[in-house]
């Protein structure tokens, strides 16, 4: 059952590991000063501000518990929302609202949740339960997302976003992350969710792969995964690269949803973006990551760099 | 490309200092590269007494012979009241100590550590001349006839010399004998008469004097001894036991006629000997012998600590050991361990527990304070008073693995208390989150990785060329640094992802 290959084999793959990536890719275009960008959610909302990469709009941040205390008047007016810790990670802490009932706050699921309770939840978002290390923290409110209905039937739960990885601001992959019952709703491959490569000129499935074997059809829904589209490709692939200026890290990977009504958003951004994308594409990331390299003394503005990631980046190669 | 050359440099410059060293050691001053086995030290201390006449003193006592393959590595004057130093009189090494003014009971003592370097060669192997003469006369008959009577009752020569030498002892049943030792006083006079009796029968003895090594024993005195050249080699032969003596449990002292032991300005001198002997690892010979010839490098270095802190250090230096063991796993294998270097101190636990309880123990702990800790998710805390409970729930379960295990008997479930609680608390708390967030597969994945780390680290750790080679060359730390730097700066494929990746290259 447990195969195994030869390096040499896996370097003419243009496969990238674990060290590479550590070395070659985060430790030497990602500096350490740069991460608060991107590891705050918030502080990747304020630098994004004013430039053209779209975000879930902001309701408001509750920073202190005294700002808790007015939360009951701020959100009176709000039927939908979400509160989610700035430093969050691995989805934690992230409190979805989807309706009012007097007072109370109804959740997707349908459960109430009290005025009090979600006080509760704010205040202990600041004190630091849901970020890393501990750190205290500050809860920020955003708009709900109204995601399209492209991804209806392709996913076990929830609806699945869209991760780029950005060489120098060059899209060079991408994949999604379906969730299966396997994967208990969790968007994570190894623990048996679907991942789906997506072809960067088209947008297209390019492969789907399940605990590293093909897969056709959705092993929960049945639908056939050969027939995801994208939509809006290359304004999604825009917004992605756009980061590239506001953030200068050279490896990044970005994570966006599709809203029914404004397109692709922008939901957070990863300075260590993982390896497994590479298995969902089939192929490995060397050979792109070498064409990249090659226009490094080539200026470009985001427009043009997907057009030019779209023309070389065919199925293909 | 620069910082590349730069750490070729800095590895290299690395190994040659820490192998340099390290080969220094091995050749020069006599390190032994694997812990090899003990030698048998022999601690011997001289004990002087005599009534001070209450003037200047001055006590010379002649020092045991030096041979080559009987090594002193260690001698103190332990009389804080007298200057020491050594001399060589007439051919002989004295110890020499004095006084400017003694009255009343003087005792001097003085230590000395001896260890046994291969077989001594004391004699030459083949005799020339008889050392004493011979007899003439009646004394030449009476040998003759004790000569035919040892003989009857002996079949090899040794015997036969052994049978002789009873029979010499008991003067006054023999009249042979009587008239052989009529004119001697001393034991030393008894044994050439041994000697030119035996030189009779052509037969050659020499009388030596000597320390026997043997037991634990105090109040000793140098006794005589005679050495046979029988059967065509040297045999050292106890005249009262009548038995043979192996060459390395006496320390011999020159053969002259001249007093062991002489004190001017004092009177009713008496010496006498406390023997011991102790085990001692050939490494800590080398070190006390470097030390004793002044090398810097031993001077400076952790054996100049007490033994107390170079046990200490003796851990400490495992720890970089565990370390590469961790760097290569991480690194090189892609084994996932929870938190980077808690394998480490989970290994050095097991050194106190041994393996299989240690994990047992490991196990028991963090199981029941993940069930705990679970309840505690309930009660959303916040993270240090979180913490804090876990680490009171890890107390708690330390109490009673110690006190049931105590009440049945098992006391090596007392061992728990060596676990580090503050690092299980954490370590118990990251793998409930893990659980939360990743589910019970990564909880596995990440236990069974360092718990698997660990077990290997405590493998190598307790190795005991390992221990001796850390301990003994800490400049091999250059080397593993080298290493370390050197793993630091790959980027090649990890083991397991070779199987990770291995469907991409199935097309």
């Amino acid at each position: 059952m447990f195969r195994i290959t030869t390096p040499a084999k896996l370097k003419e793959a243009g496969v990238v590991g674990m060290n590479k990536r550590n070395v070659a890719l985060i430790a030497k275009n990602n500096p350490r000063r740069l991460y608060p960008r991107v590891d705050d959610k918030l502080m990747t909302k304020r630098i994004t501000e004013g430039t053209d990469i779209a975000v879930p709009a902001m309701i408001g941040v509750a920073r202190t518990q005294y700002h808790v205390k007015q939360l009951g008047e701020f959100l009176a007016e709000h039927k939908e929302f979400v509160i989610k810790p700035s430093k969050g990670s691995g989805g934690k802490g992230i409190l979805v609202i989807t309706g009012r009932d007097g007072d109370d706050f109804i959740k997707p699921s349908g459960s109430r949740v009290t005025l009090k309770e979600l006080e509760h939840h704010v205040s202990n978002t600041l004190s630091g339960l849901y970020s890393l290390g501990g750190k205290p923290d500050v809860a920020m409110i955003e708009e709900l997302v109204e995601f399209s209905s492209v991804f209806d039937g392709f996913s076990h739960e929830g609806v699945p976003d869209i991760r780029v990885i950005l060489y120098h601001g060059y899209p060079i992959m991408a994949m999604t992350r379906l969730s299966t019952r396997e994967s208990d709703g969790k968007a994570n491959l190894h623990q048996g969710a679907v991942g789906l490569g997506l072809d960067i000129s088209t947008g297209r499935t390019l492969k789907a792969v399940q605990h590293g074997q093909p897969v056709v059809n959705h092993p929960d829904t049945g639908k056939d995964l050969s027939e995801l589209s994208v939509p809006h490709w290359e304004l999604l692939l825009t917004l992605a690269s756009s980061c590239y200026e506001v953030t200068e890290m050279g490896y990044l990977g970005a994570d966006i949803v599709i809203d029914k009504n404004r397109g692709p958003l922008l939901l957070e951004l990863n300075a260590r973006p993982g390896l497994a994308i590479q298995i969902a594409n089939g192929m490995g990331m060397q050979p792109r990551l070498s064409v990249i390299e090659s226009q490094r003394d080539v200026q470009r503005k985001p427009e043009e760099r997907v057009a030019y990631a779209m023309e070389v980046f065919s199925k293909k190669s | 490309m620069k910082s590349r050359s730069q750490l070729y440099a800095l590895v290299s410059i690395l190994l040659i200092i820490g192998l340099g060293l390290t080969l220094y050691k091995y050749f020069v001053l006599g390190f032994t590269l694997t812990p090899g086995g003990t030698e048998k030290v022999w601690q011997i201390q001289a004990r002087i007494h005599f009534d001070a006449d209450g003037g200047p003193v001055k006590v010379s006592m002649t020092l045991p012979e030096q041979d080559v393959a009987r090594k002193s590595i260690f001698s103190e004057n332990i009389s804080e009241d007298y200057r020491f130093n050594i001399v060589e009189e007439d051919g002989l090494r004295k110890g020499v100590w004095s006084r400017s003014d003694a009255s009343n009971v003087q005792t001097i003592y003085a230590r000395a550590d001896f260890y046994q370097q291969g077989t001594p060669e004391l004699k030459a192997p083949e005799p020339e001349a008889y050392a004493y003469g011979t007899l003439e006369g009646p004394k030449e008959m009476a040998g003759k006839e004790l000569l035919l009577k040892a003989r009857e009752k002996s079949t090899t020569e040794l015997t036969m010399v052994i049978e002789l030498l009873g029979l010499m002892n008991e003067e006054s049943k023999n009249p042979s004998v009587r008239a052989l030792l009529d004119s001697v006083q001393y034991r030393r006079e008894h044994m050439e008469q041994v000697a030119r009796v035996l030189a009779i029968d052509g037969i050659h003895a020499e009388v030596v004097r000597g320390l026997r090594l043997q037991g634990k024993y105090t109040q000793r005195s140098i006794s005589t001894f005679i050495m046979v050249y029988a059967e065509k080699k040297w045999v050292l032969l106890d005249p009262n036991a009548l038995a043979e003596i192996p060459m390395d449990e006496i320390l011999l002292w020159p053969t002259d006629t001249r007093s062991l032991l002489d004190v001017f300005g004092g009177k009713n001198s008496r010496i006498d000997f406390s023997v011991s002997s102790t085990q001692m690892s050939a490494g800590q010979l080398a070190v006390e012998s470097g030390q004793q010839s002044g090398s810097a490098l031993v001077d400076f270095s952790i054996y100049s600590l007490p033994i107390r802190q170079q046990n200490t250090f003796k851990l400490l230096l495992l720890i970089p050991i565990g370390a590469l063991v961790v760097v290569i796993l991480r690194n090189l294998v892609g084994i996932r361990t929870s938190g980077t270097f808690m394998p480490i101190l989970i290994a050095l636990t097991f050194m106190s527990t041994t393996l299989l309880l240690g994990l047992m123990l490991f196990l028991v702990v963090v199981g029941v304070g993940l069930v705990m800790r679970s309840y505690l998710s309930h009660l959303n805390l916040l993270l240090v008073p979180r913490i804090a409970a876990v680490l009171v729930f890890v107390i708690i379960i330390f109490a009673a693995i110690g006190i049931i295990s105590h009440k049945l008997g098992w006391e090596s479930g007392l061992t728990i208390t060596f676990f580090p609680m503050i690092i299980l608390a954490w370590t118990i708390e990251r793998m409930s989150v893990l659980w939360e967030e990743e589910g019970p597969r990564e909880v596995l994945i990440q236990g069974g990785g360092s718990l698997l780390t660990a077990s290997l680290a405590y493998l190598v750790m307790i190795n005991p060329t390992v221990e001796h080679l850390t301990f003994n060359f800490p400049e091999l730390l250059l080397v593993l640094l080298a290493i370390i730097i050197m793993i630091g700066s790959y980027s090649g494929f990890r083991l397991l992802e070779l199987g990770r990746f291995e469907p991409m290259t199935r097309d």
